[in-house]
């Protein structure tokens, strides 16, 4: 297991676009997450409306409920985790680029331990971006919260358990198009015209096949916010709002990452290399 | 003697080609076993096979008496048909990847660099090498913890004079250690200079596999006239040690048997009452008998 991933860094060590873009990607990270109550006291500067604001960020960014509202921010579909899912799909389609993928095969490898590496790869950079946000929203709970409590800080953290699973399996589903396609262009573009296409696909289908399509059921571990926000229920405004990590969300995404990887291993296995 | 490889009744079809088509040979332990045949002939996709690359359609093969499996790979060093490196690591750090993925630490790495000369070069990375370079590096990765067998794919395509000179002659250094050296080559020159045993493949079917020596080693031609060239065919065909009688313009052109000198054929002749006008060993160069036995087999 050690030896895989290290045999994976091993390739990366002196790779100047992986670190560019693995710079670039905690950069905009980091931005955002900081940058957000920046921008909020900016603008409540400029318009006066100051109180609202301050209000806002007082429960945007309280305890327990930063953990929610940070990672939901961080796995939107359309936003910076594409970075990390370009950044696999580079990772998985230059080896073929190269034929390096077959040298690692001559050299010793199954390929059981090649597709291992790059999954192994991939927990590594969902950890990172965990661990970046996980330091991220104690820095920025405790500027923001009034109390600090053991209970309050660790209530909801599960989020982040939640947002590492849902990123690792987002990050399967950009290996699988690399094994797929092999070309980093058309790995990409069938990406984003995935990304684009299954929302339409969601909305032409049944209500109770939408939340099933892989991007969707991905997404699905964290929904959107509500965290103490607007917890008013009227007739015509009546949804539940996610208040903890459903178990079953979970098992649906783990489904996916696993049939990922399943099907990357068939790729890998039937194709010559 | 025992057996580094054993291949049986291999196939493989892309599509209506059949590329490898029921191959079967054995490597002997410290030969230097020469795969020969023209380009398309079955070469890298029975290397590709053996090295687990491609999978074939049936048949089977084994290393070292083995079942095929990824631990008997880590005691072969390969190169297929062209350098493969990580373009932006330095040649160091891709030989680094490549000695952990044959479960080797770092320390041979100096050695093998020196032996192809890239030790000054070794912080430069691969992009930046010149081709004969990179297949030098790409030596040194299959010399990396000393393998048990080398192979070689086309190993001096595309390279100068020099440097095919240099790298046959590290194949020649390596296989006296008592290496055994698998080497694919449609060069029949270069199987001839570094080879012990050979197959010779033609559209993926195997037409000779032997010595070097015996495949290569058919009785040459001699060019005989006399001025009645009817009278001297019908004597040669008398004699029991010329066969293939072919008339070229003036002259016959006949294949003598092994051990029959023109000496003693003129003398034969002589004291049949022939004198002949005109006699001369035509040597086949190589390349000819290479091209023979291939059309031979069509």
């Amino acid at each position: 297991m050690i030896r895989l991933i290290k045999i994976e860094l091993l390739k990366v060590v002196s790779y100047r676009a992986f670190w560019i873009m693995i710079i670039f990607y905690a950069l905009i990270l980091a931005f955002m997450i900081f940058g957000i109550p920046g921008l909020l006291d900016y603008i409540a500067e400029k318009t006066g409306e100051a109180k609202y604001l301050r209000i806002f960020k007082a429960v945007a960014f309280n305890f327990p409920d930063i953990w929610q509202n940070i990672t939901y921010v961080a796995s939107l579909r359309f936003f910076i985790k594409i970075i990390l899912g370009i950044v696999v799909i580079i990772l998985v389609t230059t080896e073929f680029h190269f034929l390096t993928v077959r040298a690692n095969v001559i050299s010793g490898y199954s390929r059981a331990d090649y597709l291992l590496g790059k999954i192994e790869m991939i927990v590594l950079l969902s950890l990172f971006s965990t661990v970046v946000i996980f330091l991220s929203g104690l820095y920025l709970g405790s500027v923001h919260s009034a109390t600090v409590s053991f209970s309050s800080v660790f209530g909801k953290m599960i989020f982040l358990l939640a947002y590492f699973i849902e990123l690792i399996s987002y990050l399967l589903f950009c290996m699988f198009l690399g094994f797929l396609f092999k070309k980093t262009g058309i790995a990409f573009i069938a990406h984003f015209v995935y990304l684009i296409i299954e929302p339409i696909l969601d909305y032409r289908l049944n209500d109770a096949f939408g939340p099933f399509l892989p991007i969707n059921a991905i997404n699905n571990i964290i929904q959107t916010p509500n965290t103490s926000l607007i917890k008013v229920k009227t007739d015509e405004f009546n949804f539940d709002f996610q208040e903890a990590v459903s178990l079953l969300d979970v098992g649906i995404c783990l489904g996916y990452a696993l049939l990922f990887v399943f099907l990357s291993y068939l790729l890998l296995k039937k194709r010559d290399i | 003697m025992d057996n580094v490889l054993t291949i049986s009744n291999l196939h493989k079809k892309y599509g209506k080609i059949h590329a490898v088509n029921d191959l079967s040979l054995d490597v002997e332990k410290g030969s230097v076993f020469g795969i020969l045949g023209p380009n398309g002939s079955g070469k890298t996709t029975t290397l590709g096979i053996i090295l687990g690359v491609i999978t074939a359609n049936s048949g089977n093969f084994s290393w070292f008496g083995n079942q095929n499996s990824k631990e008997d790979r880590k005691r072969i060093g390969a190169i297929l048909e062209q350098p493969i490196f990580y373009p932006y690591l330095t040649a160091e750090k891709n030989l680094r990847v490549f000695s952990k993925i044959k479960g080797q630490d770092f320390s041979d790495i100096d050695r093998v660099l020196k032996i192809v000369e890239l030790y000054e070069r070794k912080d430069s990375k691969f992009k930046t090498f010149s081709y004969g370079m990179k297949q030098r590096l790409a030596i040194a990765s299959a010399l990396l913890g000393k393998p048990d067998v080398l192979i070689f794919d086309e190993p001096t395509n595309g390279l100068d004079p020099q440097g095919i000179a240099e790298i046959r002659e590290l194949i020649i250094k390596i296989a006296k250690e008592g290496i055994t050296i698998i080497l694919a080559s449609h060069l029949l020159d270069e199987v001839q200079k570094t080879c012990s045993h050979v197959v010779v493949l033609k559209k993926g079917r195997q037409l000779f596999a032997g010595k070097v020596r015996d495949v290569l080693n058919t009785s040459d031609l001699v060019e005989i006239a006399a001025e009645d060239n009817q009278k001297l065919n019908l004597t040669l065909g008398q004699i029991d040690e010329v066969s293939e009688v072919n008339q070229e313009n003036d002259l016959l052109v006949i294949k003598l048997s092994d051990g029959f000198t023109i000496t003693q054929l003129n003398t034969l002749l002589i004291e049949k009452g022939i004198v002949v006008s005109h006699l001369t060993l035509r040597k086949r160069s190589l390349e000819q008998q290479f091209l023979e036995l291939l059309s031979n087999n069509e």
